[in-house]
């Protein structure tokens, strides 16, 4: 019993040989009747890899959306936190960036000009509405006094008329109480601008025969000691010319912007300026020395 | 009495006129911070807190305005003063009273200040002052007031010294 056992075995391992090698050696076999054979399995176990798949699928959705999102909410926050430090880094350079340029303008004046000054800054406004007034923060320590006059590479300011040690009181332009002497460029008419009550200004005393046009550039004449000749002061608008007057006058837009002024020029001496500018002066905001 | 909190306001009330409230400024003009606390100080406290708080802070703008000292030395101070006498008349006041009261007390404080430019600086044309400085600086300083009523008094519920004492020359600020 045992031996025909042994016997038969060996034929299905000698037939599963046999067609192993039939398998090999003849291709077709592997197209058409296997693969008849083959078909059912292939589709049972495909069916299980899908099934798996869309399991493994949806608990990693799960997991990664639903459960695992304490560290997504963490880097979350610290994301925002870091665009928030980069939007503030971002409107500071370019406030810096602003600022150098003003401040390269405001160089460029002091070392071209044929006068001496002093740079300071805008630290506050009149605190009535009845004068037009600056305060700087450069005062007699550095060299300011009473009287001289207030530049920026735009035009003309006004001129200093008070002081303290360590401040400055400059008067507009604009202001009733100012007078400067100024020229038209294009004709050379001198007459006095000075302030009116709205905020803005006007040139006196012009010839009757003077020929004005709106837009003509008025300039300092240097007729007066505060500014030197041919500093703008502004451009002019309309002219009121009547016969019985014995000066014609006109409106005159200043050429600066009062309201967004943050750096100024004092002019310190109008005998010239050092033949070379030292860049490292110490009363120049932002230069080395400045301890800004 | 809080005197030490009206020193802490003046020393702060005219910096903060000087820089920040420029940026809230319409074409040349904003309102005048000072005057509304005189006001205030005033109505609420009394002519003498309206008097001494008009001219520490009168004294204090002068020091850094381009006009001569004296000048708002003077004119706030008689503003505190009528704004005491005004006080006389209201046991407590609404936002519409108070817009009214600055309104009138602008407008006074205006032309005080002309009266004396006209003093010292003759020719002065009342009209183009009145239109460019006056009267916006009084509209402006109407609307400041009323917030200011309506931000701060009614929200600290402040009261008159005098309307549960005997006494009406201290400021309860």
């Amino acid at each position: 019993m045992l031996r025909q056992k042994a016997i038969h075995r060996r034929f299905i391992i000698l037939f599963l040989i046999i067609l192993l090698i039939g398998v090999i050696l003849f291709p077709e076999i592997q197209k058409r009747p296997l693969h008849y054979l083959s078909q059912p399995i292939v589709v049972a176990v495909t069916g299980i890899q899908a099934g798996m798949t869309w399991i493994a699928g949806g608990f990693t959705h799960v997991w990664e959306n639903y459960i695992a999102l304490v560290t997504v909410r963490r880097e979350n926050e610290l994301l925002k936190q870091e665009v928030a430090r980069l939007q503030n880094d971002k409107t500071q350079l370019q406030e810096a960036a602003l600022a150098n340029l003003r401040l390269q303008r405001l160089l460029d004046l002091k070392e071209t000009a044929s006068f001496r000054s002093v740079a300071a800054a805008v630290i506050g406004r009149d605190p009535s509405n009845w004068y037009r007034t600056l305060m700087i923060n450069k005062g007699s320590r550095d060299g300011v006094e009473v009287e001289m006059g207030v530049v920026t590479p735009v035009g003309v300011v006004g001129r200093v008329i008070k002081t303290s040690a360590t401040a400055s009181q400059v008067l507009l332009v604009t202001d009733r109480n100012s007078a400067v002497a100024g020229m038209i460029q294009r004709t050379r008419d001198e007459g006095l601008v000075e302030g009116t009550e709205n905020g803005m200004a006007r040139i006196k005393y012009l010839s009757l025969l003077a020929d004005l046009q709106e837009g003509d550039l008025v300039l300092t004449s240097g007729l007066t000691g505060t500014f030197p000749k041919g500093l703008q002061i502004g451009t002019l608008g309309r002219a009121t010319k009547r016969e019985s007057d014995l000066f014609q006058q006109a409106a005159l837009v200043p050429s600066v912007d009062f309201s967004k002024l943050e750096e100024v020029l004092v002019i310190t001496s109008l005998n010239g300026r050092p033949e070379h500018p030292d860049r490292s002066d110490p009363t120049f905001p932002g230069t080395k020395g400045d301890g800004k | 009495m809080n005197w030490w909190l009206l020193v802490i306001i003046a020393l702060l009330l005219v910096p903060i006129q000087t820089t920040w409230l420029t940026a809230a400024g319409m074409h040349t003009v904003h309102p005048d911070l000072v005057l509304l606390f005189v006001y205030f100080a005033g109505f609420y406290g009394g002519e003498w807190a309206g008097i001494v708080a008009g001219s520490a802070l009168g004294l204090m703008m002068d020091l850094v305005s381009g006009g001569p000292i004296g000048l708002n030395i003077g004119s706030k101070a008689i503003m505190g003063l009528l704004s005491g006498l005004l006080g006389r008349f209201f046991l407590d006041t609404t936002a519409t009273l108070t817009m009214g009261m600055v309104l009138l007390l602008s407008i006074v404080d205006g032309i005080v200040v002309f009266t004396f430019h006209q003093w010292i600086l003759n020719g002065i044309p009342f009209v183009e002052v009145f239109r460019w400085t006056v009267l916006p600086e009084a509209l402006y300083n109407t609307v400041t007031g009323g917030l200011v009523f309506w931000m701060i008094v009614r929200r600290l519920d402040i009261k008159k010294s005098w309307a549960d004492s005997s006494s009406y020359s201290s400021p309860v600020i």
